[in-house]
């Protein structure tokens, strides 16, 4: 343990995702011997996210406004839907540039460990947005772990009273993996070769 | 068949090991000293290069040395003429890796299937005396030996079970509510059900014909090992088969189901499961906890009549945990047959707490095995049969030739 304002600096970050207590150590003490000056700018960078990022009101992506850019986009194709657990994932799929149409960001996947159910992701925001006709496909392209594909099922058995054709990313995927760390190659081919989700 | 040898061993690290090399030959190789001087810690280090589990604790924080966070086993194996030399690490906050042939590291369960060891030990009597999941585990752990990728299979069953034990328990408290369990949640267990459906026949497809597979042999070993005079049989009792009582527990199937659900295949099986979720969901509600599938399966060993557990006499509690090695053993061999890959057998201080007719019989048996492992405190309880390289185990960790 140290001193009141080390020992907060390093607890605080080692409540950030994949920091344990001796990453955190080591960012504490590389902060306090950095650059003045490079630290502000970090802080900026930090307060600046907070207050001018938000998520989109309709498709659940990080964006700057309201909507986001690819919600906002009149070229993007509006009869098609991927739905991703995390906007890392958008990323991920738009650097394959295999598809036009635009998204749908759960925040998650069912994990009833972590305590997330179906009322934890957006997925009445999803259903609302259905309520517009010109959708006719949603592809499913959760992680292709137990979580996501059991995400992807939940999600198959909901849409299927809904007459809408729902598709599922094809394997190929590495199984047990993330989405985001899948090559442009492979995640494109799983999306070319999509198969029906609603069996 | 291919001739298969551990020809050397090398601990850092490993329990009482700061850094120890073993050379080994084929044949026998017995491992003498005092007690406490790390003898089962050496064949320990052998099994869990095989199996990624040890025979003495379930966690794997105590096989590195006090004090450290990192236990390395190496392993050099002769192959048919060939050299394969496995490296195992063995990582305290960290998942563990492995190396083949120097190459890059890689998953730790890339290595199953490489090094394939039969250890018998007193703690096996655990598996005839002891509860269902020693038997389950036994059962499993050869099916990962003999089939390595089904590792998979059970791992992904289990990560299955604690997802949906996870929703069971917290729509446990809602089931007790006013407002009750609610269609969302209902929703959400269909498809964990569909999904531990899948899982948990692929599971008990791979136990039940891997158990058909022991049975002979089974039946055999116990022959071999006695005067014949009572019959070993083993009956996979599923809890997909059984009545499902109020207070939670299962009543079994009959014991010879077995033999049919080994015949319906991995389709039929899942649809049962879901059919099976779908008639306990009450219960499972009431309990918060899963109260059908292959976890919850009994392997139960019958002696002639009699049930083993609770009924064996101490002497063919032995004999019975001694025949469930040794089926292992021939069904691993049977498959090196075209696999070319014939198991280690490994003795850990077994001889001692035989009575002679049991060792010297146990003894002929294990001596026609390509490597022999035997561990003992006196050269004195090893049988005459085994008499092979003897290696003195000695205070200090230092190993040192003694024929
Ligand atoms: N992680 C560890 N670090 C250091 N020492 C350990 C560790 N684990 C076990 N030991 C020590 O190893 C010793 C036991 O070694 P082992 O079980 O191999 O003995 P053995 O030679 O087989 O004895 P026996 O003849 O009684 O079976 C014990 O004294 C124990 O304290
Ligand atoms: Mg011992
Ligand atoms: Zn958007």
């Amino acid at each position: 343990m140290y001193e009141g304002a080390v020992q907060e600096l390093i607890d605080e970050l080692g409540r950030l995702p994949g920091i344990g207590p001796k990453s955190a150590q080591r960012l504490a003490f590389h902060i306090l011997e950095a650059d003045p000056e490079d630290i502000k700018r970090l802080v900026t960078a930090l307060v600046t996210v907070k207050e001018r990022v938000k998520f989109c009101s309709i498709c659940g992506n990080v964006s700057e406004q309201d909507t986001c850019i690819i919600c906002r986009d009149p070229r993007r194709d509006p009869t098609v839907i991927c739905v991703v657990e995390e906007s890392k994932d958008v990323q991920a799929v738009e650097r394959t540039r295999s598809f036009k149409g635009r998204y749908h960001v759960l925040g998650g996947a069912i994990n009833p460990i972590a305590g997330v159910g179906p009322e934890q992701l957006r997925i009445r925001e999803l259903l609302t947005r259905l309520n517009d006709s010109a959708i006719e496909e949603i592809i499913i392209a959760t992680d292709p772990n137990l979580e996501g594909e059991a995400t992807a099922t939940y999600l198959a058995r909901m849409l299927k009273t809904i007459g809408i054709t729902v598709t599922r990313l094809a394997s190929g995927l590495p199984v047990g993996g993330d989405l985001e760390y899948a090559d442009e190659v492979t995640l494109g081919r799983a999306f070319e070769g999509r198969r029906n989700a609603i069996a | 068949m291919s001739r298969v040898y551990l020809a050397h061993l090398s601990l850092t690290d490993f329990r009482t090991y700061t850094q120890v090399e073993l050379p080994l030959e084929p044949g026998v190789t017995v491992l003498i000293g005092p007690n406490g001087q790390g003898k089962t810690n050496l064949v320990e280090a052998v099994a869990f290069l095989s199996t990624l589990s040890s025979h003495r604790v379930s966690a794997d924080g105590p096989l590195l040395r006090f004090g450290t966070e990192r236990a390395l086993i190496r392993a050099r194996l002769v192959h048919g003429g060939q050299n394969t030399s496995l490296e195992l690490e063995i990582n305290a906050s960290r998942a563990n890796r492995a190396r083949i042939n120097r190459a890059n590291p890689v998953r730790a369960r890339d290595i199953l299937g490489i090094c394939r060891t039969v250890l018998f030990a007193p703690e096996d009597l655990a598996l005839v005396k002891g509860d269902p999941g020693n038997r389950r585990r036994f059962l499993d752990e050869l099916l990962v030996t003999l089939i390595p990728r089904s590792a998979a299979i059970r791992s992904d069953y289990e990560r299955v079970l604690k997802q949906r034990n996870a929703l069971l328990k917290s729509a446990k408290s809602q089931h007790y509510s006013r407002a009750g369990v609610s269609e969302g949640q209902q929703a959400t267990l269909d498809v964990w059900d569909q999904h531990m459906a899948v899982a948990g026949a692929q599971l008990l497809a791979a136990r039940l014909e891997l158990l058909e597979r022991l049975k002979p042999h089974l039946a055999m070993a116990y022959r071999q090992l006695t005067d014949g005079s009572k019959e070993l049989k083993a009956n996979y009792r599923s809890t997909l088969e059984g009545q499902l009582s109020d207070d939670g527990e299962t009543d079994l199937g009959s014991p010879d189901a077995d033999v049919q659900l080994a015949g319906l295949g991995v389709p039929e099986l899942t649809r049962r499961y879901v059919q099976a979720f779908a008639d306990s969901r009450r219960r499972e509600l009431e309990r918060g906890l899963s109260l059908v599938g292959p976890h919850r399966d009994e392997v139960e060993l019958m002696l002639g009549s009699a049930p083993a557990r609770g009924y064996a006499s101490h002497g063919e509690t032995w004999s019975a945990a001694l025949a469930l090695r040794l089926a292992s053993y021939y069904v691993l061999l049977e498959d090196a047959q075209m696999e070319g890959n014939a198991p280690i057998l490994i003795l850990d201080d077994v001889f001692a707490e035989l009575d002679t007719d049991r060792r010297t019989k146990l003894a002929s048996i294990v001596s026609g095995a390509e490597q022999v492992l035997v561990t003992a405190a006196v050269a004195a309880d090893i049988p005459r049969e085994l008499r092979g390289v003897q290696i003195r185990v000695l205070p200090g960790g230092i190993v040192s030739d003694g024929e």
